[in-house]
């Protein structure tokens, strides 16, 4: 045993205290790493060699109401390249091959090549088939193959705004793939595996496999033919009476699904679609998210109201006199004449104001307002569009409420609805007085079966023989000589037409309007119903700018449905 | 069997001085099983290595063939995609317009059939199967029936 002196003792000791102390630390830190952070710690070692990579599931197509595909998402193949796999004497032998396959300049390639260092960079995107396959049998090192999703419409850009959009993730933006998207999107796989060097999966490292579930398929309600004849006849309608924009809508009375919606200003879809900043306004379905004041369309509900009450009936008289002074305000009519004694029939018509507001006044407010909520007007509708307006009025219970309101609203001034409030609304009356709950999704078709969205109804909000009665004279609105021009041989058709000032600063005098004519055929037993509005037509009347777009649609809409005519 | 004299350190003090343990030199059996021990281990390693590296490349080509898989399934999809433009009405209108020289048709013609003239077409006609679908699509499925008494409108 080695004995030290007194002297040496000391330090012995200071050197034994300093070891032990050395030997704690180390014992500490030990612990730390082995015990008390192990999990944090195994956990970042686990990931330096583990990859958990999700597998995104292939977005659901959106078929038209027969099965047509409008959109779908197709995998391309990008090809990727990485510098630090490609020895340098062989990168300019890898760039020309490359450049030979891709048709690109081998100097562009070499300078990718070069770029990419330890990391993965983009060569080409989207690379059709064959190519791929030379560039898969080539077996470049340094370069991968990587599988891309893109959304793509085969039927070109049609509905864009109901369809809309999606991102660079592939989510949902807008339209029906932004409030189906948790349908359409599928649910996300996973794949927990060892990685190489460069991130690559090790063949034999695979530790967890879950597949990804596509998304569903929507069957919407539109149908592609009516859907394009919508818009070329909308587009036509615009270019002759030099409008700003305007809508066409098709619906099935009896089931509420929308075969067609078209609108313009309108943006075009395609697999490279950028989004303008500033033309927000161009990417959302403004026949659900903007409202307009429907004007003479909504003495259809007026009378409605007037006759569901037994208020007054087809044939109630009234004397008009060209002028109505309501809390000393002058209703006028649309051209300012007066009719003399004129039934419920003719003020329909001749879509006299002043009839309208009187029917208004005897129904009465409480009434007529119980019916205009029942009508849908005032609430959304619950189509499955993002940002649906609900539209307003003024009510008895608002406090700035006068009896102004009550007259104008009778012709369809000073409440705002959108186009599809109503053409749901003017529905009803083809689905004997039910209106239903406006449609787009017919059916979702997923791995695990297909459902069938039935269709909905909402409210009767008159009856029957009021619902017939409102035909008739919605037929007799269409019959009359003005619109001959308009008529189809062999068919019959109930409509109104509807022409509401654009107020500006200073009130309803800017001379602008929406016209706009909303009709339901082929009579007696309507199977479709039809709204057309033009924005500022040069023509000005909903009769004349409308009607004709009405017309040709309707024509349409018999041709292709082989709907035989009823009459010579 | 002459023995081995193995060399062993020389130790100095006490523990030199002790008697060192003599190590009896191994039998032949003994030597025979710890080479044949381990040939076999040698042998077993070998053959795991050689399982392990054909699995490996087993796994490799299974990966490559995935891999093949889905570049043919991108491209069936791609394929679908086009059979589904050549069915767009825009394709359609297009070819029909420009190659096939094609003008837009005229008012088509309702025949209406008088069912009693019909020799061999049957008195009751059986309704269609009940619709699955929309009313839109229903009258294009019974097309040829809209034209029979009852069904006219």
């Amino acid at each position: 045993m080695i004995r030290a002196s007194n002297g040496e003792e000391w330090r012995l000791v200071v050197l034994g205290l300093a070891m032990a102390a050395g030997a704690s630390l180390i014992a500490q830190h030990l612990f730390w790493y082995q015990v008390a952070d192990q999990t944090q710690l195994t956990e970042m070692a686990t990931e330096t060699r583990q990859q958990r990579r999700p597998i995104i599931p292939e977005r659901g197509a959106l078929l038209d109401t027969n099965g047509r595909p409008m959109a779908v998402t197709v995998t391309y193949h990008s090809v990727y390249v990485l510098g630090s796999q490609i020895r340098e004497t062989e990168k300019p032998v890898v760039a020309s091959r490359l450049a030979t396959i891709l048709g690109l300049a081998t100097d562009q390639v070499l300078n990718r090549i070069r770029e990419a260092g330890r990391e993965w960079k983009p060569l080409a995107e989207r690379v059709p088939f064959a190519l791929v396959s030379q560039i898969e049998a080539a077996r470049l090192p340094g370069v991968d193959l990587r599988p891309a999703q893109v959304r793509e419409y085969p039927e070109g850009s049609i509905a864009p705004q109901i369809l809309g959009f999606v991102g660079r993730d592939a989510r949902g933006l807008s339209g029906i793939e932004l409030t189906m998207d948790e349908e359409l999107a599928g649910k996300p796989g996973l794949l927990v595996s060892e990685r190489d060097t460069e991130g690559g999966e090790i063949a034999l490292g695979r530790k967890q496999l879950v597949p990804a579930t596509r998304g569903s398929d929507l069957v919407l309600t539109i149908d592609r033919q009516l859907q394009r004849s919508a818009e070329r006849i909308l587009a036509d309608a615009i270019r002759q009476n030099k409008g700003e924009g305007g809508v066409i809508l098709i619906m099935e009375p009896a089931t509420g699904a929308l075969l067609a919606m078209a609108s313009q200003p309108t943006f075009s879809l395609s697999p490279d679609l950028r989004i303008e900043s500033g033309r927000d306004y161009l990417y959302k379905p403004l026949p659900v998210t903007d409202t307009y004041e429907p004007g003479s369309v909504l003495k259809l509900m007026t009378v409605a109201a007037g006759i569901d009450t037994q208020t007054v009936g087809p044939e109630t008289r009234y004397f008009d006199s060209g002028t109505a002074l309501v809390d000393g305000i002058p209703i006028r009519n649309w051209d300012g004449r007066g009719y003399g004694t004129v039934s419920v029939q003719q003020i329909l018509q001749y879509s006299l104001n002043t009839g309208a507001q009187w029917i208004a006044a005897q129904v009465g407010s409480d009434r007529l307002y119980q019916y205009l909520e029942a009508f849908g007007f005032g609430r959304p509708t619950g189509i499955l569009l993002n940002g649906e307006a609900s539209g307003s009025y003024r009510t008895p219970r608002d406090p700035d409420w006068t009896r102004l309101d009550l007259a104008t609203n009778a012709y369809g001034q000073s409440i705002a609805a959108t186009p599809l409030q109503v053409l749901s609304a003017v529905a009803a009356f083809g689905n004997g007085g039910v209106r239903m709950r406006p449609q787009l999704v017919r059916e979702i078709r997923s791995a695990t079966g297909n459902r069938t969205v039935p269709p909905e109804p909402v409210q009767s909000v008159v009856s029957e023989d009021t619902a017939a009665t409102m035909l008739d004279l919605m037929t007799s609105v269409w019959n009359q000589p003005a619109l001959r021009t308009n008529w189809i041989a062999g068919y019959s058709i109930a409509g109104k037409s509807g022409t509401a000032d654009i107020a500006g600063p200073g009130g309803y005098n800017s001379g602008k309007t929406y016209a706009s004519f909303v009709g339901l055929g082929p009579m007696p037993s309507p199977r479709f119903a039809v709204l057309v509005r033009v924005d500022q037509p040069e023509t000005t009347w909903g009769g004349l700018a409308a009607a004709p777009a009405l017309s040709a649609m309707f024509h349409d809409i018999f041709t292709y449905e082989r709907v035989p005519p009823s009459r010579n | 069997m002459a023995g081995i004299a193995l060399p062993y350190p020389r130790l100095r003090g006490r523990v030199a001085t002790r008697s060192m343990p003599r190590f009896a030199p191994p039998s032949e059996r003994l030597v025979l099983s710890i080479g044949g021990a381990l040939i076999f281990i040698t042998a077993v390693l070998n053959f795991y290595v050689f399982q392990l590296s054909v699995v490996a490349t087993s796994a490799y080509q299974v990966q490559d063939l995935q891999r093949e898989q889905d570049i043919w399934a991108a491209r069936n999809a791609q394929l679908q995609l086009e059979l589904a433009k050549a069915r767009s009405l825009r394709w359609v209108e297009y070819k029909s317009v420009t190659h096939l020289g094609m003008v837009g048709g005229e008012e088509p013609i309702y025949l209406k059939v008088d069912l009693a003239d019909g020799p061999d077409w049957p008195r009751s006609v059986p309704a269609p199967p009940a619709p699955s679908r929309s009313v839109a699509t229903d009258a294009r499925l019974r097309g040829p029936f809209i034209w029979f008494p009852g069904n006219d409108e």
